[in-house]
């Protein structure tokens, strides 16, 4: 199992059909939680969901009285797509502390690298296009891209 | 070493200027249970935890904690932006203005200074760790009653979101405390 994807058709081949059956809400969420369970895992929110509502992992979630976490709207394409970094950038800080205290769970890690992935490619598309994010990156010569406005702090973005 | 990343954590866009509720986000940034206080009793505990998981999950968490500093920094930035002298002065964040104009300054809700004093270090990390664990349920708690003060759904959103990274990091050091109790403590 070479690849990422190899290891989902593996692990997936053996999946609970009801489970699946309930999971069809988030497209992440159905391979996940079945290749997580089947390790005793803790059962995963997808990204998405995780990222809306604060937290990754699904035993550990209650709600404050009757508040349900509030939709993520992007107002422009340069937001979604900030959004979606954001959403992958959670997914691996949460996986990360439980990682930190559990870092023998090879199923956990890979799904660390998927995300990390795929929020690479994200961040290069958005960098290409808006500048910056981080100030590790090659920077164009003819003007300091990095203090461009808006700041993560102005609403305005 | 640290990098810096142009983006908070989870979006801030709050569209309504509201002085009272800044005031009251103030004991997040700056109180005894707010993100400065807990960022800095993780980062400064983690040094001489007993493994490497100890080290790790305090490093994290309190990288993480950083950026709830700034998520909330943004909250009350966008909460108090272009207010009035007469709005101030109505909110009564008048005295703040006196002091500070509208820059950010970290104190409690009644205007105490930021204080190390917030936070302990024992040098036994199960001490420090159950330290850990009740500043996380003291921050949802706040957090819970930050909600009841709001009926603005861009405050609301963040706030939750915070309220759950509570609840998350209250979990993982309780774990870890419990393998601490096991190995260090029952021998």
């Amino acid at each position: 199992m070479s690849n990422f994807n190899d290891y989902y058709n593996y692990m997936t081949n053996g999946y609970n059909n009801d489970f699946y059956n309930n999971q069809n809400n988030f497209d992440n969420n159905t391979f996940q939680n079945t290749f997580l369970n089947m390790d005793n895992n803790p059962k995963l929110y997808s990204p998405n969901e995780g990222f809306t509502k604060g937290n990754m992992y699904e035993n550990l979630y209650y709600g404050y009285k009757n508040y349900k976490p509030m939709p993520i709207i992007a107002n422009s394409e340069k937001e979604s797509l900030l959004n979606q970094i954001q959403m992958y950038k959670f997914a691996m800080n949460d996986l990360a502390l439980y990682l930190d205290i559990n870092p023998k769970n090879s199923s956990l890690i890979k799904l660390y690298n998927d995300y990390l992935t795929k929020s690479k490619q994200l961040i290069n598309n958005y960098e290409k296009l808006y500048g910056p994010l981080c100030n590790d990156v090659l920077m164009n010569t003819s003007n300091w891209s990095w203090n461009n406005a808006p700041w993560p702090w102005e609403s305005d973005k | 070493m640290w990098k810096y990343e142009k983006m908070t954590q989870y979006p801030i866009n709050i569209k309504k200027k509201d002085l009272k509720m800044a005031r009251y986000l103030i004991e997040q940034y700056g109180g005894a249970n707010g993100e400065l206080a807990a960022a800095w009793r993780y980062l400064n505990q983690r040094y001489t935890m007993p493994d490497n998981k100890g080290k790790a999950l305090l490093t994290d968490i309190g990288t993480e904690e950083l950026s709830h500093v700034e998520m909330i920094s943004a909250m009350i930035y966008q909460l108090t932006k272009n207010a009035s002298i007469e709005e101030l002065k109505q909110a009564g964040m008048d005295l703040h203005y006196a002091a500070h104009g509208m820059d950010l300054y970290p104190t409690d809700v009644n205007g105490v200074p930021f204080t190390v004093a917030y936070f302990a270090s024992t040098g036994d990390p199960i001490a420090d760790l159950s330290e850990d664990m009740a500043a996380e349920q003291k921050a949802r708690a706040v957090y819970e009653n930050l909600i009841d003060l709001t009926t603005d759904p861009d405050v609301i959103g963040p706030l939750l979101y915070l309220r759950q990274r509570e609840i998350v990091h209250f979990n993982r050091f309780k774990e870890l405390y419990d393998e601490y109790v096991k190995k260090y403590k029952k021998k």
